[in-house]
């Protein structure tokens, strides 16, 4: 009971927040918007990563092709964005599903090498093909509009993320509680295993990366229709790398945590930028060039640190400090935990 | 004519990423661990080798073999530090430390160095050679003698040596390894510190070409994997033959569709491993259930 009221706050207060906001603070809502929509591709990659076992860095290129596959099928199909922005991650989908096949023979770093590739390869296809993404100049996907209701203002589009996120959340939690999620964590622990089991190699992975192609597609077709402006190089490795950070970082086969890692990764450095700003005006960069440099690329060192760290001290990520956090207060010791591959 | 100028400089680039390889594929051998971090490593040598040229007027020579040591030092610390507490987890964990590695070394070379481009002077230098038509300059075959070199001195070190024996048993069962007498320890940190000195070299004989600057071995690395999947992870000689292999073909691709240069490297990955997953000459790894 107290649960579901707990919830119901919850869901009343996102759906206030950014009309409560104050005007000078309505960055905030892009910001807000950035990181549900990379709470949405960081669940995808968690089902794929943290559930299945299957490691993939190049993620980006699935969210590239959701978003140009969104933006074409509106351009030159037709078809109004409110529909394009699933489609496109369907079509994602079934990029993810082809990519699939040669995962099948993979594992491992032999895997994490072959879908940094791909993550390199796709952007670079999509660059020469100009007709869809415009080259190095981009293109400019339009703002969805649905009934005479236009979602080009931060402060509405934010909504349409949020119905997205609640969605797709509620679709991740119904994937690991089914057949196919125990499937997935079956093939995690132990292929020979699982096989043994009678559960399907091929017909799994491929789904893995199916069902995460398509999380990553429609949070990339959202991303483009928000940002009004994509190029095919806009979807790098750094972006890859940012996604895969936010699960490790909230926490592997985690679903709250690929939430929480990513509003966490997102709101970062919008926050040294602010602390750097605020020393730029005080003058302390007049007379250190090394500082200044220090400030201009905190975050990644910042990043790797914490990617380090996590994996010495946090293995379970950020989730997991709250559960630790409940046991110190409630005298237990930690105690075992299920166990991460 | 004009193909086998295409296949020299397809030599030329080729031993450069069969340089990149080699050091990837040396501690991958012994310690399991792929090293997303190798490439920045041999950056940030390659910026100590510079600033002692430049700013302590140390000859190349000099600056050269300081800066292996220094990097020998930096590897062994990286495998001290950060991964000898995870010797016991998961693969996912180790490649996200070195991938945690790679973002804080590029970082802080940015932090140090700034994060302009930078010359960088060729160790020999002379007129190009013309054999009947086909060009080639004398850091071409600086390049190629130095990644046949290590690769043949460490292939004789893993085959015949105490040390490389060592190395083996390490690789093939840790708990065996420390059951018979190897200091399994002293010998990851040695293998991360020759890493070290691998990725140094391929550093300073890489950065002409590229010039100095944080991300020279952005593009390079992706071709380093490359090349040691092509050529299987776990041999050395496969990572010269994989690096020289992809460097010609991809030359030769580039003639006709330039702009198919990567989309073909990873199209070759993926066909590569779909036929032969354990790469050209590399051995499969039996796995316990």
């Amino acid at each position: 009971m107290t649960k579901k009221l707990l919830y119901a706050v919850g869901f009343a207060a996102l759906l206030v927040l950014p009309q409560v906001l104050p005007s000078e603070l309505s960055w905030l809502v892009f910001m807000l918007n950035r990181a549900l929509i990379f709470a949405i591709m960081a669940i995808g990659l968690n089902l794929l990563t943290g559930f299945a076992g299957q490691i993939s860095i190049g993620h980006a290129a699935f969210m590239a092709v959701g978003a140009f596959a969104s933006h074409g099928l509106y351009q030159f199909a037709g078809i109004p964005v409110i529909f394009s922005i699933p489609l496109g991650g369907l079509i994602a989908a079934v990029v993810g599903y082809g990519l699939g096949f040669p995962a099948l023979r993979l594992s491992g770093h032999y895997l994490a090498i072959a879908t940094l590739g791909f993550g390199v390869a796709v952007p670079q296809v999509l660059n020469i093909w100009e007709s869809l993404s415009g080259g190095w100049t981009g293109v400019k996907p339009a703002a969805p509009y649905f009934y005479g209701l236009s979602f080009r203002e931060d402060r509405v589009y934010y909504y349409l993320i949020l119905f997205g996120l609640i969605l797709l959340t509620w679709m991740a939690y119904n994937i690991v509680k089914s057949r196919t999620g125990r499937a997935f964590v079956a093939l995690r622990d132990s292929e020979v295993a699982a096989q043994a089991m009678g559960v399907s190699l091929t017909r799994y992975k491929t789904t893995a990366f199916a069902v995460s192609a398509f999380y990553a597609g429609v949070g990339g077709a959202l991303y483009g229709h928000m940002i009004n402006y994509i190029s095919p190089h806009d979807f790098n490795m750094g972006i890859s790398m940012e996604l895969f950070t936010v699960i490790v970082l909230g926490g592997l086969a985690s679903i709250p945590g690929s939430i929480v890692g990513a509003v966490f990764m997102s709101f970062l450095p919008k926050l040294t930028e602010r602390v750097s700003l605020a020393l730029q005006r005080s003058g302390a960069f007049d007379h250190s060039p090394f500082l200044s440099n220090v400030f201009k690329n905190f975050n990644q060192v910042l990043t790797g640190i914490i990617l380090v760290l996590v994996v010495l001290y946090l293995p379970l990520g950020l989730v997991d400090l709250w559960r630790r956090l409940k046991n110190l207060f409630a005298g237990k010791p930690n105690g075992a935990v299920k166990g991460v591959k | 004519m004009i193909l086998a100028q295409q296949i020299i400089s397809g030599l030329a680039t080729g031993s450069l990423y069969a340089l990149a390889a080699l050091g990837l594929v040396l501690i991958f051998k012994t310690s399991d661990v792929v090293n997303f971090a190798q490439g920045e490593m041999a950056m940030f040598g390659t910026f100590i080798a510079f600033t002692l040229m430049n700013s302590a007027g140390v000859p190349y020579w000099g600056a050269f073999f300081l800066a292996l040591a220094f990097a020998a030092l930096m590897g062994a610390s990286i495998e001290r530090v950060v991964l000898r507490p995870l010797n016991k987890a998961p693969l996912i964990s180790v490649l996200i430390v070195t991938l945690g590695l790679f973002n804080i070394i590029n970082g802080v070379a940015g932090w140090i160095w700034g994060y302009e481009q930078q010359p960088f002077p060729e160790g020999v230098s002379g007129a190009p050679i013309n054999l009947g038509g086909v060009v080639f300059t004398l850091p071409n075959i600086v390049n190629l003698s130095v990644a046949l070199i290590v690769m043949l001195v460490f292939f004789a070190l893993f085959k015949y040596s105490m040390i490389g024996i060592a190395m083996r048993a390490v690789a093939e069962n840790r708990i065996a390894a420390k059951l018979v007498g190897v200091h399994t320890n002293r010998v990851l940190a040695l293998t991360w510190g020759l890493g070290g000195i691998l990725a140094a070299t391929a550093g300073i004989l890489i950065a002409p070409v590229t010039t100095l600057e944080i991300n020279m071995m952005a593009d390079m690395q992706i071709k380093a994997f490359t090349a040691a999947v092509l050529g299987g992870f776990t041999s050395l000689p496969g990572a010269v033959v994989g690096g020289l292999a992809l460097g010609v073909l991809e030359n030769i691709v580039g003639q006709y569709v330039p702009q198919l240069k990567t989309p073909f490297a990873f199209g070759l990955i993926v066909l590569v491993l779909i036929i032969r997953p354990a790469g050209l000459l590399g051995t499969i790894q039996k796995k316990k259930v």
